[in-house]
């Protein structure tokens, strides 16, 4: 008894230093994630007020344009349908995820009746409750 | 004073590293995070047809438990980090090992009690490559992870180099197993909490 009471306190205590060290880390992420953001946008809103009252935003827009070269506006073409891609590629992918998994979990559950789930949406993706 | 020159040169690195932040954060990772479900959606099926074909009992505790770790690792992919596995390392270096069998330390017991030879040796085969699996996920997705890794190969050619007996450890991964299995049964308490 008294070594399954010590277990159960160890075993507790265990999970909690694991759940610690599991908010800690999504902390730091997101210091990383965001903080990195905010300096872009500090930056940005720093590069624009220095020139506040100067200058409309029309002529801002207007200069940042016009400045812009030819191989430097293919590469953000580039990039932008790059990314465009991506997204519709994986959102292809998500579909054809869900018509496949749907099929197979059948097929599976008449082979083994208590299969268990990865708990995935059906497009594989992470859960609205088990996001960070 | 500023000029107007110097201050385009700076909109556009702006909205260059805007884009770069984008890409990072909502393509890359999901990428990566949905490659490496991927790898552990192809184990978890390798495991069930050899379940099928007669190689285990879909009913036996070393193929559920195998299977469970799976579905923790695929559903908690997106929070295998290399910062988690360190922190989580030194949180967890306090309790005391010979009094608790955690997740992982039952899986291997699981695995032990298998009375056929093939099926243990599929299990331990599937069991690494699980392990590979997490270790590459890890490792690529963060810097720190690669300086680890580039260290751990130094300190393990130096060792060999000069005949030293101690090979350095890799990353302790059965720790995020534990963390994920963890996560999944406070899931399953919740769950049955909410039903009853």
């Amino acid at each position: 008894m008294t070594t399954s009471v010590r277990r159960a306190d160890v075993e507790g205590k265990w999970a909690f230093y694991l759940r610690v060290a599991d908010n800690i880390g999504g902390v730091l992420k997101a210091l990383v994630q965001y903080g990195s953001l905010a300096l872009i946008i500090y930056w940005l809103t720093g590069a624009v007020e220095s020139l506040a009252g100067k200058y409309t935003f029309a002529d801002i827009g207007i200069k940042f344009l016009a400045q812009m070269s030819i191989s430097q506006s293919i590469s953000y073409a580039a990039g932008a349908g790059g990314v465009l891609y991506g997204i519709r590629e994986r959102k292809l992918r998500r579909d054809k995820t869900e018509y496949l998994a749907r099929r197979n979990r059948e097929l599976e559950e008449r082979l083994d009746p208590r299969r268990s789930s990865s708990r995935l949406t059906g497009r594989g993706t992470t859960r609205k409750e088990d996001r960070e | 004073m500023i000029s107007m020159e110097s201050v385009i040169t700076a909109l556009h690195s702006g909205l260059g590293l805007l884009l770069l932040w984008i890409l990072v954060y909502f393509g890359v990772r999901e990428y990566r995070v949905d490659r490496t479900r991927q790898k552990l959606f192809a184990l978890r099926d390798e495991l069930f047809d050899y379940a099928a074909d007669g190689g285990i009992g879909f009913d036996d505790t070393a193929y559920g438990r195998v299977r469970t770790l799976l579905n923790s690792l695929i559903r908690f992919s997106h929070m295998l980090t290399f910062s988690r596995l360190v922190l989580s390392s030194v949180a967890a270096g306090s309790f005391t090992p010979q009094i608790t069998e955690g997740p992982h330390q039952k899986l291997m017991s699981a695995i032990d009690a298998i009375p056929s030879e093939d099926a243990k040796a599929k299990l331990r085969d599937i069991h690494g490559r699980i392990g590979r699996c997490i270790v590459t996920h890890l490792v690529t997705g963060s810097p720190l992870g690669m300086v680890y890794v580039f260290a751990y190969v130094l300190r393990a050619l130096a060792s060999d180099r000069f005949g030293k007996s101690k090979t350095p450890k890799l990353p302790p991964v059965d720790r995020l197993e534990d963390d994920a299995m963890l996560a999944e049964d406070d899931s399953e308490a919740e769950l049955a909490h909410v039903h009853c």
